[in-house]
C-alpha cells in the first residue's frame, strides 16, 4: 500500500561522539535516499536515530505518515532474537518457506542462526525485512559480508521497495540498486546532495566510474551498474 | 575513583561493615551516596538492579516465617549497593593491574586474567539484552519476563560460544601459562579522600564504643 506524503524530517539533530558532534538536518522522502559517506562518518548512528532506536541529543525528528518501520542493522547477530533460523524467520511476522527460499537457506529451518556464515546472516537478516512492505526502511550497511552476486541480488530487492522510504546507508561504491536521493557526509555533517541524476555531479565520494564518466561529459542517469555501463557507451558513441 | 587499588580497597571495607551492623550500612550507605555518584549511577544502567530480587524474595521469606528481616535486608541491600558501584566503577584492565599490584607481574598475570575474563562475560551479558531488547523494540515484540526466560538459554550458549573463542583467542596468541603486566596508577585527591572516610567509617563500626562510654561511666 503507498502512503502519500510520508516523510521522516531532522530538525537541526545533533549527536555528540567523543570529540566531535553529527549533525543532520533535512527531510527523507519517498523514495531510495542513498546515504554515503566515509567509515566512522556517521552513517550507523543516523540509520539507528532514523529507526527510532536512538535519540539525538540535540534537534527533533518528525515522522509523517510513517506508521511502520525496520532497521537492518550493519551486523546482522545484532538483529536476532530467535534461537532457530525459523524462529528468527517468524519474528519478523513473514512466511518461512519463502523468506527462507529467498535467503538460500531452504530445509535449514532448524539450525541455530548463530551457525550460519556472516554472509548467510546477512542475507537472512535482509530476506526477512525485505519480504515485508513497511512504511521506513533503514538498510545499515547492506551490501557488507555479501559476494558480488549476493550484492546484486540484494540491489533487485531494494529497487522494488520504493514506495517505501528507504534510507540506505553505505560506503559500497560499485554494486548499488537504482537510488531517487543522494545524501553525502561532509565530515560528520549529512548534507542532502539532491534528486539523481542533477545530484551525481555534486558528489563529493562519488565511485571512480561516475567520477571519470562526469569528468569526460557523462552524466549517468543513475548509480546502478546498468546505468554507468549505458554512460559508458554513450561516450564511446 | 582513578586508582583501582582505592577503589577495591574502599569497597572491600565497605562491604564488611554493611554485612556486619546496621549502623555499618548506613555509614556505607553514606559514603555511596557521597562518592560514588549514588542514585546517578544507577540511572547509566537499570540492569544491575536485577540482584535485588533473589534479596527480595529471601527477606519475604523471613518476613513469612518470623524471623529478623529488617535487618538481613538493609545489611545485604547496601552491600548490593557497594557491589553494583564497584561493577559499574570498574574500567577493563583494573583486575590485572590490582592482581599484578598484589601479586607480582607474573602470578597476578594469571588472576587477573581470570577476573577480567569473568568481567567481560557480565559485560558481554549486559550488551546482549541491551541488543535484544533494542531487537524485540524494531520488531514490535513485547520484552518482558516471558521474553528474559525466553532468551536465558540463548544468551547461555551465546556466553559459551564466546569463552571458547577467547580461549581459542588465547591459544592464537601463544599464551601457555603466566604473563607480565607492569600495573601503573594515578590517585587523585578525592580517591584519597574517599578512601581515608571508607577506612574511617570501617573503623568506626568495629570501634567498641558502648564499652568505652561504660568505662567512663
Amino acid at each position: 500500500m503507498e502512503v502519500e506524503g510520508m516523510e521522516l524530517a531532522f530538525e537541526g539533530v545533533s549527536v555528540t561522539r567523543g570529540s566531535y558532534d553529527i549533525r543532520v538536518s533535512g527531510s527523507f522522502c519517498q523514495g531510495i535516499n542513498l546515504v554515503s559517506g566515509r567509515v566512522g562518518s556517521g552513517k550507523s548512528t543516523v540509520a539507528a536515530m532514523a529507526a527510532g532506536i536512538l535519540s539525538p541529543d540535540g534537534g527533533s525528528i518528525h515522522r509523517k505518515g510513517i506508521s511502520t518501520s525496520m532497521l537492518s542493522f550493519q551486523f546482522p547477530e545484532s538483529g536476532l532474537t530467535g534461537s532457530t533460523v525459523k524462529e528468527e524467520v517468524y519474528s519478523y511476522g513473514v512466511h518461512d518457506a519463502d523468506t527462507l527460499a529467498m535467503a538460500d537457506l531452504s530445509g535449514r529451518g532448524e539450525d541455530d542462526p548463530l551457525s550460519l556464515s556472516r554472509g548467510e546472516l546477512k542475507k537472512l537478516s535482509l530476506a526477512c525485512v525485505l519480504s515485508r512492505p513497511w512504511d521506513l526502511l533503514v538498510l545499515d550497511g547492506p551490501f557488507e559480508a555479501l559476494d558480488c552476486r549476493g550484492k546484486r541480488e540484494v540491489c533487485r530487492w531494494i529497487e522494488h521497495r520504493r514506495s517505501s522510504i528507504v534510507i540506505l546507508c553505505t560506503h559500497e561504491q560499485h554494486i548499488l540498486p537504482r537510488i531517487d536521493a543522494l545524501w553525502e557526509f561532509q565530515e560528520h555533517t549529512l548534507v542532502f546532495r539532491g534528486l539523481v541524476p542533477e545530484a551525481l555531479a555534486r558528489w563529493d565520494l562519488a565511485p571512480t566510474s561516475i567520477k571519470t564518466l562526469i569528468s569526460r561529459g557523462t552524466l549517468p542517469f543513475n548509480v546502478s551498474e546498468d546505468d554507468i555501463r549505458e554512460a559508458a557507451c554513450r561516450i564511446q558513441g | 575513583m582513578q586508582d583501582p587499588r582505592l577503589r577495591f580497597l574502599s569497597v572491600v571495607l565497605l562491604s564488611i561493615a554493611a554485612f556486619f551492623s546496621i549502623s555499618g550500612a548506613a555509614l556505607a550507605l553514606v559514603w555511596w551516596l557521597l562518592f560514588s555518584g549514588g542514585p546517578g549511577l544507577l540511572k547509566r544502567s537499570g540492569w544491575p538492579l536485577i540482584a535485588f530480587a533473589p534479596l527480595a524474595l529471601v527477606t519475604i521469606s523471613l518476613w513469612l516465617t518470623g524471623m529478623e528481616w529488617f535487618s538481613y535486608f538493609i545489611r545485604l541491600g547496601v552491600v548490593l549497593l557497594i557491589a553494583i558501584y564497584a561493577y559499574q566503577d570498574q574500567q577493563s584492565g583494573d583486575f590485572i593491574r590490582i592482581a599484578a599490584w598484589a601479586l607480582g607481574p607474573v602470578k597476578g598475570f594469571d588472576v587477573g586474567l581470570a577476573g577480567e575474563l569473568a568481567f567481560g562475560s557480565l559485560r558481554f551479558l549486559e550488551d546482549e539484552v541491551r541488543r535484544m531488547r533494542r531487537a524485540f523494540f524494531l520488531k514490535g515484540i513485547p520484552f518482558g519476563i516471558k521474553s528474559i526466560l525466553t532468551i536465558s538459554a540463548g544468551l547461555v550458549f551465546a556466553l559459551i560460544r564466546r569463552t571458547d573463542e577467547q580461549a581459542d583467542l588465547l591459544v592464537a596468541r601463544g599464551y601457555t601459562r603466566g604473563g607480565m603486566a607492569c600495573a601503573r596508577f594515578t590517585s587523585s585527591p578525592m580517591d584519597l579522600i574517599s578512601s581515608g572516610i571508607a577506612i574511617s567509617f570501617f573503623i568506626l563500626c568495629f570501634l567498641p564504643f558502648r564499652e568505652f562510654f561504660i568505662l567512663i561511666q
